[in-house]
């Protein structure tokens, strides 16, 4: 059975990311976009025969029995909120919403109306991901002990209305933007609960760009992420295990790092992967199966929770550059 | 004036320079600057701050009028640095022109100009003062910013209180060029072969040209004025690169085997390269000179690279730039304002500081 799906958004990641895979996709037919931008309207007019292209919500979810939501952070509240109250299943782009209380109640929405509702943490189809979920899962390299997570660039999304620099409207910085994804991949690896922990950032007032977090698990594991996009960082998420260290690089998702009992590091090669179309594969046989979506709501929720924990006790990173700044 | 009640507007405040000057008016006056942001991609560090953005560009007079508001005093950081030469000079001009117009239709009080020491040209004298005459060069850049002296001089004669600032060798935090460039410089082997190189450097670190360029604002002496910041003394070009060298763990006694460039070479690459580094002299370098002179054209990056990994460093055509023994004085600022910068090592401290926390030192825990 076909999915007939609307666009709401087709900015950058729209643009990126899912509109060239919904071209040809056999399971989901894309039927609406919805973009206040007629010059992106207009443009999308000519590449794709949808039922409904324009700036109309509303007119757009007639046409569609789900929505794959791409707009700034600030707009996932509402609008997921008017396409649950039309009986609309939903992806998220990421973060779910600006904050907890919001996702909350859209998680309830979808709960009470039997309505799929994913977020968009892409990073967990990569096969490297799964393959190191069952590394830890199995022992392979004997007990976690600690992690070690820094990830960094430049920031150059081609952000046009800015909305991920205004406090409001994105909801945080590198920490909700970047952190969210490391943060779905860290509680869904570890499966544990954070039991203790410490946050300190660069916010001068504005959104933070530099964050770092001290974390202890339920278990016993402890570790350290660090994320900037005012800089290229080593990149690289390391894991301590009992018996080795395994080491795996966001950016260049196919390979896995593993170093045993102090060995040679030998490189491990997955499967290519294609994150947003498994995304949209499980999203489609979650609704027609009548069973969870692999990301679920609450997982996200988790994610969320922890970033409103962080930014209501942060500290100042030691920018020792920045006189009177940063004690730690 | 009193900047601490000053309402300032920024142009160029996604950049290195301009991105400080906001970010000490938060921190040190509690002032949350206007900033003109043309493309909000490079906008993460100035987000940090309480600032409020105003999408736009020099060249678009509403954007201008919107962010300036109701401020009365601009640092003027924007200038054109696209691949576009012809676009630049109206970005450095007419940009300046349509910015010196909407502050005197607003009373702007002042306005900070940032110029350049390069209107100086490409050989200044052994020593330079504000009142060592300006050379127009093939140099566009600092071609470009004595024509915008020159529209500086204008507005002044029309009632706008300008200041123009001539800054050195800027380095610190993010400094694009003289901190994160130079340091990757000496990391891909860039600064080798420097036994015939003695000229003289003159670095300013960013905190006292920015606390520079606040007294003159706060100085009404320096309306009108040009100004020279520059550090309080002038070190070798060797001293300044073999810093970034002592940060990086690299040995600056060598000077020609281009081992530094292989100690700091990628995990992969520079094992390999270390242990056959004469086998591959011997075996290709005669074939590929003229491959090299190919890439230089077609790929400078990859060619700097590859000259470096081989033992290379300082090329011909920089010679003559790093074997210059110019002194750029600081006397009038010292006096007419009180400046008052921190001396290299000082500035280098936080430098490494930097550095080292955005992980561009290599083996760091």
């Amino acid at each position: 059975m076909t999915m007939n799906i609307g666009l709401i958004g087709a900015g950058a990641i729209a643009q990126q990311a899912y509109l060239p895979l919904l071209k040809g996709f056999p399971e989901i037919k894309l039927r609406a976009i919805v973009e206040p931008d007629e010059r992106i309207t207009t443009d999308l007019s000519d590449k794709f025969s949808c039922s409904y292209i324009g700036s109309d919500l509303e007119a757009a979810l007639k046409h569609v029995d789900a929505v794959i939501i791409c707009v700034p952070n600030f707009l996932h509240y509402p609008i997921a909120k008017l396409c649950l109250e039309m009986g609309k299943h939903i992806i998220c782009e990421k973060p779910i919403t600006t904050n907890v209380r919001d996702a909350e109640a859209l998680l309830r929405m979808a709960e009470a109306s039997s309505l799929t509702l994913t977020v968009a943490h892409v990073r967990r189809f990569h096969p490297a991901a799964k393959k190191i979920k069952e590394i830890i899962t199995t022992g392979t390299l004997g007990a976690l002990t600690g992690f070690d997570f820094r990830e960094g660039t430049v920031f150059s999304w081609p952000a046009v209305t800015g909305f991920v620099f205004d406090k409001e409207k994105a909801g945080g910085g590198v920490f909700m933007d970047i952190g969210v994804h490391l943060l779905d991949l860290l509680f869904w690896w570890l499966d544990d609960e954070v039991t203790s922990f410490q946050y300190a950032d660069d916010y001068l007032g504005g959104l933070e760009a530099t964050a770092e977090v001290n974390m202890t698990f339920r278990r016993g594991v402890t570790g350290h992420v660090k994320l900037t996009r005012l800089a290229v960082l080593k990149n690289f998420y390391t894991f301590f295990f009992e018996k080795g260290v395994l080491s795996w690089n966001p950016f260049t998702p196919r390979r896995i790092y593993i170093r045993k009992d102090s060995k040679q590091t030998v490189s491990l090669k997955t499967e290519k992967g294609a994150p947003v179309r498994e995304l949209l594969l499980d999203f489609s046989a979650a609704i027609r199966d009548k069973r969870p979506p692999f990301i679920k709501g609450e997982e996200a929720l988790q994610s969320l929770r922890f970033i409103e924990a962080c930014y209501a006790s942060r500290q100042a990173i030691p920018m020792i550059w920045v006189n009177g700044v940063g004690s730690l | 004036m009193n900047l601490g009640a000053a309402r300032v507007f920024i142009t160029g405040a996604t950049g290195f320079i301009g991105g400080c000057i906001a970010e000490r008016l938060w921190l040190d006056y509690k002032i949350p600057a206007r900033c003109l942001v043309q493309n909000y991609a490079a906008a993460s560090r100035l987000a940090r701050l309480p600032v409020t953005m105003y999408p736009g560009n020099m060249l678009d007079k509403n954007s201008l009028e919107q962010g300036l508001g109701e401020s009365n005093v601009i640092f003027h950081c924007a200038y054109g640095n696209s691949k576009d030469p012809s676009l630049n000079t109206r970005i450095n001009e007419e940009g300046l022109q349509n910015l010196g117009k909407i502050a005197i239709q607003h009373g702007v009080e002042r306005l900070i100009h940032l110029s350049t020491v390069a209107v100086y040209g490409p050989e200044p004298p052994e020593r330079v003062t504000e009142e060592t005459p300006v050379r127009l060069s093939e140099d566009e850049y600092g071609s470009s910013k004595i024509r915008t002296e020159a529209i500086c001089h204008d507005l002044m004669a029309r009632g706008l209180p300008v200041v123009i600032i001539r800054p050195t060798v800027v380095f610190g935090p993010f400094s694009p060029l003289w901190t994160i460039g130079a340091f990757k410089r000496v990391l891909n082997g860039g600064w080798e072969n420097t036994s015939d190189i003695d000229g003289l450097c003159n670095p300013v670190y960013i905190d006292d040209l920015v606390k520079g360029l606040f007294l003159c604002v706060e100085n009404e002496a320096a309306v009108g004025e040009t100004f020279i910041l520059s550090g309080p003394e002038s070190i070798s070009w060797n001293d300044f690169f073999n810093a970034y060298k002592d940060v990086a763990g690299l040995n600056h006694s060598s000077s020609s085997t281009g081992q530094n460039a292989l100690k700091s070479g990628s995990t992969l690459v520079g094992p390999f390269l270390r242990s056959n580094i004469r086998l591959l002299r011997r075996v290709i370098e005669p074939q590929m000179i003229d491959i090299y002179e190919w890439l230089k054209v077609s790929h400078p990056a990859f060619a700097r690279k590859l000259s470096a990994l081989l033992g290379g460093g300082v090329q011909e055509n920089e010679k003559k730039k790093y074997n210059q023994k110019t002194v750029y004085s600081i006397e009038k600022a010292r006096n007419n304002l009180g400046y008052s910068p921190r001396f290299f090592a000082a500035g280098m401290e936080d430098t490494t500081a930097w550095l080292i926390y955005y992980e561009y030192v290599p083996n760091q825990p």
